[in-house]
């Protein structure tokens, strides 16, 4: 077999790849169908479309990355001649296809001018895109889960300025998006240069398997499990030390990753106070509350699944298991505050104060952010109780929960300050019920490994 | 004979932790090289190092005459590698995975990897996904196997296997070994395996090289002393080159590297009596080495 129809194989056998791409030139199609009939009804028909093709790009994408992941952590890479050439020209060649696509199709759309849709940005998008590739490619899979759901948040929290998403970011600034493609093909080359002996493997690119394959030796030379039996166990100190010891095991693990967020992080504020208009999400805090709620949800389960993945060695620990399910809990509290705290500051009190928006002095803006922060103290309890139940009630308790988030999600944005802080409370109060309930569940059921 | 792997001196750390300190190695060609070694002995490491996957930190490590970091496209072609573990792209069928791994070659034999498929007992049709260990590890050895390496390097590779497929992959590694000038280097925890194929034994032990040599000069050089005596043995007696040593006042056992002919002459003399020398498997010789 022809080497690069064997490499090509690897994509296509994928499944999901093959739904993405089908997804992204059956909505090409349509919007061309759209297109040919009235102007008024396809104007609105395209916005949802395009968003659905946006959609579909960015998992095509992301299953790019996992595969591309898959084919430098693989022993392969370092024995099989030529390896490295043709698996770069796939990859690139795969979107160039898809880039010379979406050009054709634009072409062919006489429509998209009156859409102030333009050729440049969307070829920004297939950069920025891309670019997502290499960095689902290149980062761990922690990183991978909060970078998978930012990315969402953000497409959905641009619903209605889906256009503005587009063509905000990179039209006007062709030297940026320049910077960026020439940043991301430096990044292909690094990527296919990385080796285990590469000093950000152990960092960045650690993948799961190679992590559970480690995740004994690495728990025993940290000693954590060996504190347990050096001393006298006792609860008050082992809580927060537990959880402090967890954390600095964390950071220890995300030094690399850690410099990148910080270095991200100051860009974007860099961005936001350079841009001089103040119709940006960051502007629309009340708009944000997933991103402000699901956000910290997800980043502290994402950076305590390998806590929680040792469950079946602490089972066997000298210690009583109502003991350890409450380190869990805590450390599962801490991780959420402080990505709570994150979220807020990045995503709307630093853009606040430096654009001088009215909203951060009022109260209203103050408990609506700790409210978020309680609502989703309340979603992880209430996410890991949902864990230890059997499937019946949990999926009653799921339909539950969506109903109440879809209520809040629709209607927080307009409530007083008031009304938030009464939500704060009894969020405060739910809050406590269903971690005193979790707790009892975990503490009732069976541990695997 | 020239040497397939030449490594002089090195030494490696993980995490600061060193794994290799100041190792030096000769493969010869057409030699079958068995590595063994405790968990943690730096068995993994060492093989990594030799293909290149890691970078020493000092010393000098040439595989078919390369550095093994950037190991040439002529070179990778002449190396075969089994990993303890495998599972590369779990969608694709096992049979794509073949065909895959075969278009990186010049030469492919066909028949060899359709034999073995065959005799193996391998489901082509089969995804990735669900290959048990076991068949995961045959389909491994079936793709290092398939281009007819010069040198070929498996990292545990019986591991998972049946009693028969084990018995099977070894016999395959004797005729490839018997009809072609193929190198074999492998690290296991299998001593009767190893007695089976390896003519040369190197023994790791905390980082370093304990036993380099051929497997019966191993075998001769250590042997299990039964003492019987009238004489009370002192509790404290140390013999030379003991590994491990037994007393009880009149008896005693001890296990001895290096015994030869002038040394039991000696003890003899010493205890007036006789003694019994008794040979050692290899897993006995690997147990008192490691002690």
């Amino acid at each position: 077999m022809n080497r690069m129809i064997a490499v090509f194989n690897i994509y296509w056998e994928h499944a999901l790849v093959r739904v993405c791409v089908l997804t992204v030139a059956l909505t090409m199609g349509m919007v061309k169908i759209a297109a040919a009939f009235s102007a008024r009804v396809s104007v609105w028909l395209v916005e949802d479309l395009l968003l659905v093709w946006y959609l579909a790009l960015l998992t095509l994408a992301f299953m790019l990355g996992i595969i591309i992941k898959r084919q430098i952590t693989s022993h392969q890479r370092q024995l099989l001649p030529g390896y490295r050439s043709v698996h770069i020209l796939v990859a690139l060649g795969l979107w160039v296809i898809i880039a010379l696509a979406v050009a054709c199709w634009l072409e062919s759309l006489p429509l998209m001018r009156g859409l102030s849709l333009q050729k440049a940005p969307l070829a920004a998008l297939a950069v920025l895109t891309f670019l997502t590739t290499v960095i689902v490619a290149y980062c761990s899979v922690r990183y991978l889960f909060i970078f998978i759901y930012v990315s969402a948040l953000f497409a959905f929290a641009h619903v209605m300025d889906l256009h503005d998403l587009i063509v905000r970011f990179p039209l006007g600034y062709p030297l940026l998006l320049g910077l960026i493609a020439l940043f991301t093909i430096m990044f292909v080359g690094r990527l296919w240069m990385l080796r285990e002996g590469c000093f950000e493997f152990g960092y960045l690119f650690a993948w799961p398997l190679h992590r559970c394959q480690e995740g004994d030796s690495l728990a025993t030379s940290k000693g954590i499990y060996v504190e347990h039996h050096m001393e006298p166990y006792h609860l008050t100190d082992g809580l927060w030390k537990k959880a402090l010891h967890w954390r600095s095991v964390e950071i220890d693990d995300i030094k690399g990753f850690g410099m990148f967020i910080l270095s991200a992080v100051g860009a974007f504020e860099c961005y936001v106070y350079n841009s001089s208009g103040t119709d940006g999400f960051y502007t629309k805090p009340y708009e944000n509350f997933l991103l402000f709620v699901m956000v910290p949800f997800f980043m502290s389960l994402c950076f305590n699944y390998r806590v929680l993945a040792y469950s079946g060695y602490a089972h066997i620990l000298p210690v009583k298991k109502e003991d350890v399910i409450l380190q869990w809990g805590v450390l599962l509290l801490y991780s959420l505050t402080v990505s709570w705290f994150f979220c807020v500051a990045v995503f709307a009190i630093v853009p606040g104060f430096i654009l001088h928006l009215a909203f951060v002095y009022a109260p209203r803006f103050w408990a609506y952010v700790l409210f978020c922060g309680t609502f989703a103290q309340v979603t992880l309890w209430w996410f890991i109780y949902v864990a230890a139940v059997e499937q019946k009630p949990a999926i009653a308790h799921c339909l539950g929960y969506l109903t109440l988030v879809l209520v809040l999600f629709l209607k927080v944005g307009s409530m007083s300050a008031s009304v938030l802080v009464l939500l704060l409370i009894t969020a405060l109060m739910a809050g406590m019920f269903f971690s005193f309930k979790a707790y009892l569940q975990w503490c009732g059921k069976e541990v695997e490994s | 004979m020239s040497n397939i792997v030449e490594i002089q001196s090195i030494t490696k750390k993980l995490s600061k932790r060193p794994v290799l300190k100041d190792l030096s190695l000769s493969v010869p060609q057409g030699s079958v090289v068995g590595l063994l070694g405790k968990n943690g002995a730096g068995k993994t490491t060492l093989l990594k190092c030799i293909l290149g996957f890691i970078k020493v930190d000092h010393g000098k490590i040439l595989t078919l005459n390369e550095d093994p970091w950037i190991l040439s496209d002529t070179a990778k072609a002449r190396i075969g590698f089994v990993p303890q573990s495998f599972r590369p792209y779990p969608w694709l069928q096992a049979g794509q995975l073949i065909d895959y791994t075969a278009s990186f070659y010049t030469h492919w034999n066909k028949a060899l990897v359709d034999r073995l498929v065959k005799e193996w007992g391998l489901d082509l049709s089969g995804k990735v996904s669900v290959l048990s260990e076991g068949e995961m590890q045959k389909l491994s050895i079936i793709l290092s196997l398939g281009h007819e390496p010069d040198f070929l390097v498996f990292d545990e590779p019986v591991a998972s296997l049946d009693p028969a497929a084990r018995r099977q992959f070894l016999r395959e590694i004797l005729d490839i070994v018997s009809q072609r000038s193929c190198t074999v280097f492998f690290s296991t925890h299998i001593t009767s395996d190893l007695e089976r194929i390896a003519d040369t034994v190197a023994v790791l032990k905390e980082g370093s090289i304990d036993f380099c040599g051929a497997l019966d000069d191993l075998k001769d050089a250590v042997k299990r002393i039964r003492l019987r005596t009238n004489k009370n043995i002192p509790v404290d007696y140390v013999m030379e080159g003991a590994l491990s040593q037994k007393i009880n006042v009149h008896d005693a056992l001890f296990t001895v590297r290096g015994f030869d002919q002038k040394k039991r002459e000696a003890l003899e003399k010493e205890f007036d009596t006789k003694i019994e020398v008794e040979d050692l498997n290899l897993e006995e010789i690997f147990l008192e080495m490691n002690r």
